[in-house]
């Protein structure tokens, strides 16, 4: 018992990492943690050997004495453990939960930053490649200016046209007039002039041919008729 | 030796010096300072939330100038809670058990809140000594007792604070004594009695920090009156 006692201190004087870099280690309790912590049987039974032998010491020395008031610290120790076993679990996610709130408003700010700058980066993209079908929207505007002028030269080509044609209608028509004129006042002249050249005498005759010849003519009718 | 039930409100004193001093300050080392963090522990975490809640309750009815009060009635509301809190533990010895003590926090309180609404709106704060839409033979009958009742206001916040825990660790020690008394004769009965204690320091828990509270609440209506 002794050696495994003495075995099992040597043990725990022996520093582990973790325990030197700590800043609040008492060497005494630490190893007295240590030595009392080191299990030997299936459940480690030395702190409550310590604790139940400390009480019987201090029950049986009368240094402890069983009074009311041990009464009263028994129903406040239930108080006391059954709220912190019932309440406990639920107390500590409350805290977590405020804790993790604060924790996400800070995580939303960060979340919306992120995405705008995301967002940048696909406008940005988006209009890199807008850039690279420019040429296209160039080419297409370039045939629409094209198409544009063509149209605008054939309106003025077309209006030119069609005022050279009015002009030259315009001196054919006069043109035309004029022969037109010329004819009707030579015809009226012709006629003015045979007229005026027609003698008295001329005149009887003819009428008398007319009359015979529509004699003739009655009496060829006449025939043709009767017949 | 007599057992006395009123030897555990005699304040204690150890060779001399009184242990009351002790007494009233060990409430402070059980409420640690927030760190330099931004997510505490869950411990300073929910004590933080908590204060804020208390202190958004009582002080939003407040306007601008009852705000600097803050400091001093939360900070008072959090040691009195304290104090009664671990008066309940066994062999504790509560300060505010004391009328001196507790005297000693109503009357500067609640004169400065008088003198405060005297200073700033003498005529409002005498206008509270006649409440609205009384008769008018009554009136000098109110006064007199509006005044009265205005004197009676720390005392009454002294000597409720005091008799309430008073009676109540009183009445602990009592019942706690018939337990212990009961358990060799008439087991049954003690358990009966136990049960009793059981509730009563359910009620006893709960009082304590309900009038903490009401302190504090009556100290903020006063000062709601008179700023």
């Amino acid at each position: 018992m002794a050696s495994s006692q003495r075995s099992s201190f040597n043990s725990c004087t022996r520093r582990l990492e973790s325990q030197q870099n700590q800043t609040h280690t008492s060497a005494v309790t630490s190893t007295l943690v240590c030595q009392l912590s080191r299990a030997r049987a299936p459940t480690n039974s030395r702190p409550y050997m310590l604790g139940a032998g400390l009480l019987t010491y201090f029950l049986s020395k009368e240094i402890y004495i069983i009074n009311h008031e041990t009464i009263s610290a028994a129903c406040m120790a239930t108080v006391i453990i059954y709220s912190v076993k019932r309440f406990g679990p639920d107390v500590a996610a409350f805290a977590d939960k405020l804790n993790e709130e604060k924790l996400q408003k800070a995580e939303e700010v960060k979340a919306l930053a992120v995405a705008s700058l995301a967002q940048a980066i696909e406008d940005e993209k988006k209009e890199q490649w807008r850039v690279e079908g420019r040429h296209l929207l160039f080419d297409a505007k370039r045939n629409n200016v094209a198409m544009l002028l063509e149209t605008n030269w054939r309106e003025r080509v077309h209006t030119v046209h069609n005022e050279v044609k009015k002009r030259l209608d315009y001196q054919i028509a006069l043109q035309s007039l004029h022969r037109r004129m010329e004819q009707e006042h030579m015809v009226s002249w012709v006629e003015k002039n045979v007229v005026s050249s027609i003698t008295p005498q001329q005149e009887k005759t003819s009428i008398a041919k007319c009359i015979t010849d529509l004699k003739s003519l009655a009496k060829i009718q006449q025939a043709k008729a009767t017949v | 030796m007599m057992l006395n039930f009123f030897d555990q409100f005699m304040s204690p004193v150890l060779l001399g010096i009184p242990l009351i001093a002790l007494a009233l300050l060990l409430p402070w080392i059980l409420f640690p300072n927030p760190a330099a963090r931004w997510i505490n522990n869950r411990l300073i975490t929910l004590q933080g939330w908590s204060i804020s809640q208390t202190t958004h309750q009582l002080f939003t009815p407040l306007n601008q100038g009852g705000h600097k009060w803050a400091t001093l009635l939360i900070s008072l509301m959090i040691f009195l809670i304290s104090l009664n809190l671990l008066g309940l533990l066994p062999y504790t010895f509560t300060p505010t058990t004391q009328l001196s003590l507790n005297m000693a926090f109503a009357v500067p309180l609640w004169l400065a809140t008088v003198i405060v609404g005297l200073r700033n709106q003498p005529t409002i704060a005498l206008g509270h000594l006649l409440p609205e839409g009384t008769p008018l033979p009554l009136i000098p009958v109110l006064i007199i007792i509006e005044t009265i009742s205005l004197f009676i206001r720390p005392l009454a916040l002294g000597v409720r604070l005091t008799a309430n825990l008073t009676a109540g660790h009183l009445l602990i020690q009592l019942i706690a004594t018939a337990v212990f008394v009961l358990l060799p004769l008439m087991p049954t009965v003690a358990i009966l009695t136990a049960s009793v204690l059981f509730l009563l320091t359910l009620l006893e828990v709960a009082v304590a920090m309900i009038q903490a509270y009401v302190f504090i609440l009556l100290l903020s209506l006063y000062l709601q009156e008179n700023v």
